[in-house]
């Protein structure tokens, strides 16, 4: 018994520094009474406190894996809407660089969600799920990526799967350079893509993203307007003004009453983004009323009369 | 701009959680009753001595807990159908001062549906997260999505119980009873001792954890007074007490015990 107490002790020691001082009390009250035993510090309860202690320090740590990477998902997503922001128009083909940097920031982002998804299956989805607050950031860009390209909002089925392929890419991707890291190019892994584990954002992610999503709008139809001169749509260079095509005024109209048809919620997070979703909106409506009355005061294009320096006077 | 369809999906999906929580929060409702009904029973401990635990006091304690049980297996048959952490902050306090109550119980002697092996009732005995499971007829700490109980909620209803007892402590002195006082004395130093091996991060669990300190003090304030003044049990009760609380550590089924600090707890 009293190796096997002392050995035990020494484990614990190491595992948890504050032992120690305990340990040194005891030693110090035993020692006048002659002892043969080591004193320990162990009771009836020790070992299912241990069990308890292991359970929860994994817990934590799968925690701590999670946030890490939650927090560069949620730093490259927000590279990736800058990157949009740069967008001036509404197209399904995104300029050259624009697109190249957000291809390559969706594959950095496969790969952490590749990282975490085999710890985020089953009942981990849930108990994680609020830590894994990149993914709300995640599902607003991708939803300003689909509407600059089609002015349409992306479905949650598809963002569901675009998150899904974003996670088997990445795997497949992070298996690669795996393999390449321990040199072992012979180890013929089989790329199963129907079992790689995948993340697939819930109701309330996509809604959070939606509702970030109307920030963004906002800011791409001030900076529209601020650079061209007119409000956003897909419609032609040339189209005009007189009701036809769809513009950023009327989408996050839309939008609003969108949320304000569902449900209500009483959390605290839907109340504040449902404010700003509104502040946004009216933000808008203004744009398009200021464009619509200090536009029509001058015909588009037209300059003020610069008399050249070497001309006489006009007639 | 938006497909007709996504609204219609997303609104049908909210109505749905809104029904499911109605009737979660009705089952958390009867819970509730039957909690706040259990430790109002239990709280009789304070004014009865402890000869008088089997005859006046654990009957009607083992009836609560009966209903308590009843209506935290139809709270699980429900929240089963849906994911757990979706649902489980409505419950889950109510859940941990349900089990807060089934190990008081226990603790006095109670939970007769336990004690099959021994028709003794035991005070002392501290249920484990397992037993708490069986008692309520749930399944503890499992890995595929369905009712459960948590390890979080076990660890927060010890907390209480260290508060509980600490009371108790003060209370057996009064009605005469030093050596329960000192038994608690000795069970709540053992669980303080045993949370300290735990490696909290900082949220809910550690602020529980962290008030644990207070009723050791407390209950070490009290054997203090009653060592000051003599009153602690002699040696042949203590003796007596070592023995019972030997049977009650192995029935706990806690392995490799070592001996007991009897000496700290008795200057």
């Amino acid at each position: 018994m009293a190796p096997e107490g002392k050995r035990r002790w020494q484990a614990d020691s190491n595992g948890a520094a504050g032992d120690a001082p305990d340990h040194k009390k005891m030693a110090r009250r035993t020692g006048p009474p002659p002892t043969a035993a080591a004193p320990t510090v162990r009771n009836a309860y020790t070992a299912m406190f241990e069990g308890f202690r292991d359970h929860l320090d994994a817990h934590h740590d799968r925690r701590e894996r999670i946030v890490k990477a939650s927090r560069d998902i949620t730093a490259l997503s927000k590279k990736i809407i800058f990157a949009l922001q740069r967008v001036r128009r509404i197209h399904p083909e995104l300029p050259r660089d624009v697109d190249s940097e957000v291809t390559r920031r969706l594959g950095e982002i496969g790969r952490l969600l590749a990282g975490i998804a085999p710890e985020m299956q089953g009942i981990n989805r849930g108990r994680y799920g609020r830590v894994l607050f990149g993914m709300e950031e995640l599902l607003e860009a991708l939803t300003f990526l689909h509407y600059l390209r089609h002015q349409v909002l992306l479905s949650p089925d598809e963002a569901a799967e675009q998150v899904a392929a974003l996670c088997v890419e990445g795997r497949a991707t992070k298996d690669t350079k795996d393999t390449k890291d321990t040199g072992d190019t012979g180890d013929g892994e089989s790329q199963n893509d129907e079992d790689a584990p995948r993340i697939v954002p819930d109701d309330n992610d996509f809604l959070m993203g939606v509702f970030d999503l109307s920030g963004e709008m906002m800011r791409f139809a001030t900076t529209s307007a601020a650079l061209r001169g007119e409000l956003a749509s897909d419609g032609g260079d040339g189209a005009d003004q007189s009701g036809q095509g769809r513009t950023i005024v009327g989408d996050m109209q839309e939008l609003d009453s969108f949320f304000r048809m569902l449900p209500q919620r009483h959390d605290k997070s839907w109340k504040i983004k449902t404010q700003t979703l509104q502040t946004s909106v009216q933000k808008v409506e203004r744009l398009g009323y200021d464009l619509r009355v200090r536009g029509s005061e001058r015909p588009k294009g037209w300059m003020p009369d610069v008399p050249e320096a070497g001309e006489a006077g006009t007639p | 701009m938006i497909n007709p369809r996504v609204f219609e999906s997303l609104k049908a999906k909210a109505e749905q959680d809104l029904a499911v929580r109605a009737q979660l929060d009705a089952l958390i409702e009867d819970l509730e009753r039957n909690v706040a009904y259990a430790q109002g029973v239990l709280s009789r401990v304070h004014s009865t001595p402890r000869a008088r635990y089997p005859a006046a006091l654990l009957p009607a304690v083992d009836a609560a807990v009966a209903d308590e049980v009843a209506t935290v297996r139809a709270l699980g048959d429900v929240a089963s159908a849906h994911p757990y952490y979706k649902f489980n902050q409505r419950w889950t306090r109510h859940l941990q001062d349900a089990i807060f109550t089934v190990l008081l119980a226990a603790w006095l002697g109670g939970v007769a549906a336990l004690d099959n092996e021994s028709t003794k009732p035991a005070v002392g005995r501290l249920l484990t997260l397992e037993e708490v499971g069986a008692v309520f007829g749930v399944p503890v700490e499992i890995d595929h999505d369905a009712f459960h109980i948590a390890l979080e909620e076990y660890l927060s209803a010890l907390t209480a119980l260290t508060d509980e007892l600490g009371r108790l402590a003060m209370n057996a002195v009064t009605l005469g009873d030093g050596e329960l006082a000192v038994r608690i004395s000795r069970f709540v130093k053992d669980l303080h001792a045993g949370f300290q091996l735990l490696n909290l991060k900082n949220d809910f669990l550690r602020k529980k954890v962290d008030g644990v300190k207070y009723a050791v003090k407390k209950v070490e304030g009290v054997i203090y007074d009653l060592a000051l003044r003599g009153l602690l049990p002699a040696a042949d009760t203590a003796a007596e007490t070592k023995d019972e609380e030997s049977a009650s550590k192995s029935a706990a089924a806690a392995s490799d015990a070592g001996p007991a600090d009897s000496k700290m707890s008795e200057p």
